[in-house]
């Protein structure tokens, strides 16, 4: 025992140190190649947003091999490294380390949602590189710390929301100094917690009558409670954000109740075509965000496509499938990271990170111009539209019936009364 | 048993020439940022497979609850940084304290249990936690909080903190199976009522474990968090902490001192590699972990062991 263990400490640790030392090896980077690091949700809860990132990513590919990059008049290889964050906060951190410091990535895309937006912006902060940031509302990565030196982010803010929601709600007839009471529906997860704050500080400066029954922890199953708050208070509006089973849990317990409403406005599990599939009948009606849609009136300066023509492209590689919002998303961070690139005097990290503030260009979901502020976060505000969920033909589609935030976008449909608390 | 005065002076001497060698890349930077990124990793790995192993290994205590100290800790350290601007160590330390008095409070109810009841429980106790640190608008629910520390902490400082912890513990650890101490905890596991009849106290025995278990699991929790810099609560009373501790302990070896050391170098070179494969990661991970219980029940350390007799 007292020999074998003389032999095994050394010999385990020494193995470590060669492992360590070998590593060392792994990295180190050619600069004729640009490195894009790139970490995305293919896995796990939040596999929904980062549903078309590879082929979004294949798309971009094809595009540079026959456009490459230009960093000062010289062309330049491009790769673009995508990790699985398996929907864990633990792993974005980790990979965003590893993208950084085992592949020298020259830039970061923190993408999909503030659950993973915020920990790869933290670590790109930390580490000095250049990050864009896309598809997380503004007031939650921007509350995350005090001072962003190197992300920039576009997306819309959360008074957005609340602005697309409420007239939303004024085309069900529930429009400010109606009176009418909206019963709020949060959990208390990172998004329903930013979203709750602001529509309560909303809600009450509009005037309007707030049935919140506090917010719950998400995975509840047994709503009974809150049903019978919303049945008793009789409520005219549902308003909120959740994920698909929360949704699913606390509308039924809803509709079983007795409660009927004018109108449902609800984020998160209302904007996927696969998610409000799976929700079936109950998606009927609802209204919801839309951020991008195939017939908004925006193409790529880089690669020339229009968003109809994406869209196709799309739809011909995924039996028919529409291409998913947080899709065209993940295709502007691309597209911003190469035009990036081309703006960029030299690779020096410096000379990205000038490039990026300066852009001012026209992307797949509308123009990008980081010139707005929130607290230490500069940013680009992006399009907002409120769209119903109706049938046609039935299949369920998604309208847009109201662009007052943007009136560029074309409406494609109009506001139909009715939704599944109210239809027999 | 026990190794001898010369024998464990060389021992002694041979782990501090490791450590100093480790050091170097640490303290000089020699080997690069990438490399210090995965002794980091591979230290505090080691670190937490070394307490679990303490617990199920050598104590027989299956704990699935181990991740209640690495969010304390980690909480801790985003409270005491974040929100009133005070420097890190101060969150080392307040992490240290609470996961202390946490565990104390928490043994009088755990003690009373064993086996699979104790590990279910301490699962339960750490998803409460999480619920509870989800609806605590003191910690921003679950918007989660960042860490802050100016200037904060380089690679190399993060690695050097890690290598120490890491070392430390492995002496401990050493130390104490190699004292009475480690005699009584064996002898409870293998029997707890002969033990008993020995005149090994149990509880006292047990909670000194869970609590030694405890204190140096949130040390290397508020590390982990110091190097990420965001905490949720999904994230720091994450199940996966503890499966990451089992399956480190199950492929080196539970109840060996250098399994979870092996355990958690293939754990971490494993992820990494494992990273470049969206979707199969955990797929991949499980996989060799059925194998290794099918094939090698007692882990990797002691196929070495019994190849050599």
């Amino acid at each position: 025992m007292k020999r074998g263990s003389l032999v095994r400490l050394p010999a385990v640790c020494m193995i470590v140190f060669c492992v360590l030392f070998l590593l060392a090896g792994c990295s180190g980077g050619n600069k004729d190649t640009i490195r894009i690091g790139y970490v995305n949700p293919t896995t796990g809860p939040l596999a929904g947003n980062g549903e078309g990132c590879d082929w979004v990513v294949a798309q971009m590919e094809a595009y540079l091999k026959d456009h490459p990059i230009k960093v000062n008049g010289e062309e330049k290889a491009c790769e673009i490294i995508v990790y699985d964050s398996e929907s864990d906060a633990n792993k974005c951190s980790e990979l965003t380390q590893k993208l950084i410091e085992e592949d020298n990535v020259d830039m970061i895309i923190a993408i999909q949602t503030p659950n993973t937006v915020i920990p790869v912006a933290e670590v790109a902060e930390r580490y000095e590189i250049p990050c864009i940031a896309t598809q997380s509302p503004i007031d939650s990565l921007a509350n995350s710390r005090d001072e962003f030196n190197w992300t920039y982010c576009s997306f819309y803010t959360l008074d957005d929301v609340y602005e697309s929601q409420r007239a939303l709600w004024t085309a069900a007839g529930c429009g400010v100094g109606s009176g009418a009471r909206v019963g709020t529906l949060f959990a208390n997860d990172a998004d329903g917690t930013a979203w709750h704050e602001l529509f309560m500080k909303r809600l009450a400066e509009d005037g309007y009558e707030v049935v919140d029954p506090g917010q719950y922890p998400s995975g509840t199953t047994d709503f009974t409670s809150l049903a019978n708050e919303f049945k008793s208070k009789d409520i005219d509006i549902i308003a909120g954000t959740n994920i698909p089973p929360d949704f699913m849990n606390s509308y039924n317990a809803i509709i079983s109740a007795g409660v009927e409403v004018k109108g449902v406005t609800m984020g998160k599990c209302c904007l996927l075509q696969s998610d409000v599939e799976a929700l079936g009948d109950l998606a009927d009606g609802i209204m919801t965000q839309v951020w991008w849609a195939p017939t908004n009136p925006y193409s790529s300066a880089l690669t020339g496509i229009s968003s109809e023509k994406l869209n196709e492209a799309y739809m011909a590689d995924h039996d028919g499938r529409v291409m998913p919002q947080p899709a065209a998303y993940a295709y502007e961070a691309l597209e911003l990271a190469v035009q990036t690139f081309n703006s960029a005097k030299s690779l020096d990290k410096e000379d990205i990170r000038t490039a990026l503030s300066s852009l001012d260009v026209d992307t797949i979901i509308g123009h990008v111009k980081y010139d707005q502020k929130m607290k230490g976060l500069t940013f680009a505000r992006t399009v907002l539209c409120g769209g119903q969920w109706q049938r046609e033909n039935g299949e369920l589609t998604l309208k847009i019936i109201d662009n007052s935030l943007h009136p560029e976008i074309q409406l494609t449909g109009e506001y139909q009364p009715g939704n599944a608390t109210n239809k027999k | 048993m026990i190794s001898g005065d010369s024998g464990s002076k060389k021992s002694l001497m041979i782990a501090g020439a490791v450590f100093l060698l480790l050091l170097i890349p640490g303290v000089t930077g020699a080997a690069g940022n990438n490399v210090l990124r995965y002794g980091f990793r591979i230290f505090l790995y080691i670190t937490i497979g070394e307490m679990w192993n303490l617990l199920s290994g050598y104590a027989g205590m299956t704990s699935l609850g181990q991740q209640s100290f690495i969010g304390l800790s980690g909480y801790a350290l985003a409270v005491v940084t974040s929100k009133y601007g005070m420097p890190y160590p101060l969150g080392f330390i307040s992490g240290l304290v609470i996961s202390l008095v946490f565990a104390l409070a928490m043994s009088f109810l755990l003690l009373r249990i064993d086996g699979m009841y104790f590990a279910i429980t301490t699962w339960v106790v750490a998803e409460a936690l999480g619920t509870l640190f989800m609806s605590m608008t003191y910690v921003n629910r679950g918007a989660g909080m960042t860490i802050s520390a100016v200037p904060y902490p380089r690679i190399g400082t993060l690695y050097v903190m890690a290598l120490v912890l890491c070392f430390g513990v492995l002496l401990l650890i050493k130390m104490l199976m190699s004292s009475g101490s480690g005699l009584k905890i064996i002898a409870m596991r293998d029997d707890p009522q002969a033990a008993e009849a020995s005149g090994v106290n149990l509880k006292k025995t047990k909670r000194m474990v869970y609590i030694l278990a405890a204190g140096i699991t949130s040390l290397a929790g508020s590390l982990f968090f110091l190097n990420k810099g965001t905490i949720y609560p999904e994230s720091g009373f994450d199940i996966g902490w503890t499966i990451s501790m089992v399956f480190i302990v199950i492929i080196g070896g539970s109840g060996t001192f250098y399994g979870p050391v092996a355990g958690a170098v293939i754990y971490v070179l494993l992820s990494e590699i494992l990273a470049h494969y969206p979707g199969w990661s955990n797929i991949i991970l499980g996989a060799a972990a059925i194998v290794m219980i099918l094939f090698c029940p007692k882990g990797i350390v002691r196929i070495r062991i019994r190849n050599k007799n």
